[in-house]
């Protein structure tokens, strides 16, 4: 603040302000919307941005009395640390990345190439420590040995395919972390891109050696990655022998082992920085500064060139800390901007925030608050490991929760936009298939009675119409009703004679609501 | 360099990327010139896709290699086509041989489930950049669909996972899981009458105007298309195609008891009741172990199903405009592994075809004596779709654009089996 007035006395421009806030992107933002004549808009109110915020950086809705409490002190920087310093961050982190990770497949032998339990656990791991994202990086791209003392490793034992030279970690390795496409030099050197064949396979050439080798049994508990670099290798189809390489051609440090000085080279890539940075925004801003997020090419033209190098910047300075610069993120003015805007709104200038569609981990973790669908999954889980029962062979590979957790994530992609590649755009797009499961699922639909599940808990707590109006809205739509639902919904009880059927009805229109599907 | 198929960056592609713009869509206009005998005139005006999910053994089902090493217990029988045999366990599909057309010599380079299944869905591989539509939905955006409030594509079995891809969300396959169950989510569930479901839909709209009108959004308003799609289906006339009980019972004992014979004849009657394309899959192919006990029940149901589908459809007049379309991902190793089971195999392995304007009683390729190599006249997964797309009129070469403004056809290579146009 003393910095402002200084500056106002010394007549300073407005970049000085600055540190007014100490927010580099809202400092970015009210010079763009000035100089584009836009007006910002109106900032999010508490339940909207508690809404938001949760469904973020937890993956799930905010709960009732979390909502109550936040009435009560709305302290929006407290609820932030309190949010990303949160048990469940942790978990939505490990579904995120473990999707990310596995390029939002599942293939139903992965469990057989992979531990999913120690993966998990060191994802989860990852965000609770909150481990430079440079030393995740790291580790992901060169640990290797037993798949439980280094977990890293099970990136790697999953992603190679051992019909295939290792092409796919190159492929992925490069769009994951520094958002860069470069699978079509697989084939040919690309077409617009400077990137040639002998680019791509040169990568490739530092995974050369790298097997997968079964401990004891055939399971993906007890697999070692075996890193025996055998360098230079021929290019498929052709007689082109190529060295590793880094793009552009420079050679390793022949003295540094190949994995070591490929994940080297990746986390100093200028790239690096960027690509996260890039992936943060777009998951919490609803777009990246460069569309599709990691489609970076030299004629990638992002949104706000200075505000991504000046949060790439930060994110450097803060020891590449995930956390810090969703925390930056999060403080925003632009994230905390209300998701209202009016017909003609720019949403790239990020003055309303962007309507979100929920990704597959949120719907489920979503339908499991909402229809209080814990007991039925424990069941179901139950009945899961059963099929393991007299088949050791697979039992211990798949029986876990972490598989079934993977079986459960393919369930709601399924139910948002089957598909088959699944890419970053496997969220909700308006399927038929999601609004028939949850108007009409028996399923689900046995959970949205009266006497059983969430509303049940609702219907005992809550004696008059108002008050289980409120709660109920409070459940799904993490607000109270407005004055003019109040009306419309007591009503309607009032028109039913107070019938619980009446109640049934609310809950059902409110889960089949645009309201509850979008993150808004 | 079939692997580059993926990347669909072919050189008209560069120019229109390159210059950008509606003066390149203009331009390429020019450059499109359909590829010699791919566009023919429509024969067909529905597809029933009778897909085996997990690869199923082609030496066990469609060519027999009796007597060999590689050959497994299994007999073969004669048919109405010359030159062709069957398993044992096909006997009526021997009998209406006439009826379809069987492909020996299909071959993919791709051993993986997930991704094979994309490519005989698609047409392509895998492409972590953009997402293929099933060629059900590609058939149904060019065609339309004729059966009010029903979806054009729709899937009876198991899960399919391959979605409208870069086409719009409506033309994805509709997915009917349960065949005994049909209507599992397609009626409201007990207790909630047609009174009450009207209630519930007034109280919908009304609590969506609130939020649709500060969120003029693209996706909020293709939510609402899904709900009113979801409640046109829920009232559809047509719902009544899904319940077999309105069959005869003669027409039942023809298709089998099993959910696939079901399935099939549940087929037929969608496509009856004007569904472009229907889905009818048929699991667990997938014979690692125990090969020839499993894949002799799966015959078990295959043979009556797939056989009354094609005998029903020719006596109701269907067939001729009805594709029928039997593939799975790929097929087996016809070397017996220690678990008397057979591994995946991509070299040759079998399709058949049946009506849609395509000749039956016909054998494309054969294979050397123990099945290990195609002996002539290899076909590829884009030749088989091309196949499929010209009898239904839809031109391969035709492009799209996709969400992200990226040019790409239907069909990238690939000729029409010119043996099965009749």
């Amino acid at each position: 603040m003393r910095m402002a007035i200084l500056a106002a006395l010394l007549g300073m421009p407005a970049a000085a302000q600055e540190t007014a806030t100490g927010n580099p992107i809202d400092a970015y933002f009210e010079k763009a919307w000035k100089e584009r004549g836009v007006a910002p808009g109106a900032r999010a109110d508490d339940y909207e941005f508690l809404r938001r915020a949760t469904l973020d950086v937890l993956g799930r809705l905010p709960k009732p009395d979390e909502i109550r409490a936040f009435e009560k002190s709305n302290d929006r920087a407290r609820k932030i640390d309190e949010l990303l310093a949160h048990p469940d961050a942790a978990e939505f982190f490990a579904d995120t990345w473990m999707r990310i990770l596995l390029n939002y497949r599942f293939e139903e032998t992965a469990p057989l190439k992979m531990n999913f339990p120690a993966f998990r656990g060191y994802l989860k791991e990852t965000w609770a420590k909150d481990v430079p994202y440079r030393d995740f990086a790291s580790q992901l791209l060169s640990d290797h040995g037993d798949n439980v003392k280094k977990p890293a490793s099970n990136f790697f034992l999953v992603t190679l395919d051992p019909m295939e030279p290792p092409h796919e970690i190159t492929a992925r390795t490069t769009r994951v972390f520094l958002g860069l496409q470069l699978q079509c030099a697989r084939c040919h050197d690309h077409p617009f891109e400077k990137y040639t064949q002998e680019d791509f396979w040169g990568l490739t050439a530092f995974f050369n050696g790298l097997k997968p080798k079964a401990r004891t049994t055939f399971d993906g508990f007890g697999i070692k990655l075996m890193a025996e670099p055998k360098g230079a290798m021929t290019i498929p189809d052709s007689k082109t022998e190529v060295e590793p390489r880094f793009l552009g051609g420079a050679k390793p440090d022949p003295s540094t082992p190949p994995l070591k000085a490929y994940a080297d080279w990746v986390v100093g890539h200028k790239q690096f920085p960027r690509a996260i940075v890039n992936r943060l925004w777009a998951h919490f801003m609803g777009r990246g500064f460069v569309e599709p997020i990691d489609g970076f090419t030299d004629k990638s033209r992002p949104s706000h060139p200075e505000l991504l190098d000046s949060l790439v910047a930060g994110f450097e300075k803060g020891g590449s800390s995930l956390r810090s610069l969703a925390r930056t993120i999060l403080a925003s003015r632009a994230y905390q901007a209300s998701c209202k805007a009016p017909e003609d709104a720019e949403p790239s200038l990020h003055a309303h925030m962007i309507l979100k569609p929920q990704n597959p981990v949120q719907v489920l973790n979503m339908l499991t608050w909402t229809l209080n669908m814990d007991v039925f999954l424990k069941q179901f889980y139950e009945g899961y490991l059963k099929n393991f029962k007299d088949d050791n062979f697979f039992a211990k590979s798949y029986g876990n929760e972490e598989v079934f957790r993977m079986y459960l994530h393919l369930f709601a992609q399924g139910l948002l936009a089957p598909s088959g590649t699944a890419p970053e755009e496997s969220r909700y797009t308006g399927s038929v298939r999601l609004a028939l499961k949850l108007m009409n699922s028996n399923d689900l639909q046995n959970l949205v009675k009266a006497e059983w599940g969430r509303l049940a808990e609702i219907m005992k707590k809550e004696k008059t119409p108002e008050g289980r109006l409120s709660e109920i809205f409070y459940t799904l739509l993490s607000r109270p009703p407005d004055a003019q639902e109040k009306a419309r919904y007591l009503a309607y009880i009032q028109r039913k004679n107070g019938d619980k059927k009446a109640y049934e009805d609310i809950y059902w229109v409110l889960l089949n609501s645009s309201e509850m599907i979008f993150n808004h | 360099m079939d692997d580059c198929r993926h990347c669909s960056l072919g050189r008209r592609d560069f120019i229109r990327v390159a210059i950008g713009g509606a003066a390149a869509t203009a331009l390429a206009g020019k450059f499109h010139q359909p590829a010699f005998a791919q566009t023919r005139p429509a024969k067909a005006k529905a597809v029933i896709l009778l897909w085996m999910q997990g690869g199923p053994s082609q030496i066990d089902t469609f060519d027999p290699k009796p007597g060999v090493e590689t050959g497994g217990p299994f007999k073969a029988i004669g048919t109405k086509t010359p030159g062709l045999t069957l398993s044992e366990h096909l006997p009526r599909l021997a009998q209406v041989s006439d009826k379809f057309s069987v492909v020996r010599t299909l071959n993919s380079k791709d051993p993986n489930h997930d991704t094979a299944r994309y490519l005989l869905h698609t047409g392509y591989r895998t492409d972590p950049t953009i997402e293929h539509p099933h060629l059900g939905s590609l058939i149904v955006h060019e065609l339309g669909t004729k059966a009010e409030g029903l979806p054009g594509c729709i899937t009876v079995g198991k899960d399919a996972t391959i979605g409208s891809g870069y086409l719009a969300p409506e033309l994805a396959p509709l997915l009917v899981e349960k065949i005994d169950n049909p209507l599992e989510d397609l009626k409201s569930p007990p207790g909630v009458t047609a009174f009450r479901l009207e209630d519930r839909e007034k109280l919908l709209w009304a609590q969506n105007e609130g939020f649709r009108t500060g969120h003029p959004d693209p996706r909020v308003e293709s939510q609402r298309k899904a709900y009113e799609r979801a409640f046109a289906l829920i009232r559809s006339p047509h719902l009544k195609a899904f319940d077999l009980s309105q069959e005869a019972d003669d027409a039942k004992k023809l298709y089998g008891s099993s959910p696939f014979g079901k399935a099939c004849l549940m087929a037929r009657r969608l496509v009856q009741a004007g569904v472009r394309f229907v889905e009818v899959s048929l699991a667990d192919w997938d014979t690692h172990a125990d090969n020839f006990n499993r894949s002799k029940a799966l015959m078990e149901q295959l043979d009556p199903g797939m056989s009354g589908l094609l005998s029903d459809l020719d006596r109701l007049k269907m067939l001729e405009e009805t594709l029928v379309v039997w593939m799975g991902e790929f097929g087996r190793t016809p070397r017996v592994n220690g678990g008397q089971g057979r591994d995946h195999f991509t070299r040759n392995f079998c399709a058949a075809l049946a009506g849609g304007g395509l000749a039956g009683g016909r054998v494309i390729g054969r294979t050397d004596r123990l099945g290990l190599e195609p002996v002539d006249r290899p076909v590829s997964v884009q030749d088989l779709f091309a196949t499929i797309y010209g009898q239904l009129g839809v031109d391969p070469e035709k492009k799209y654009m996709t969400p992200v403004g990226r040019p790409i056809k239907a069909l990238e290579g690939g000729l029409p089996v010119k043996e099965l146009l009749s």
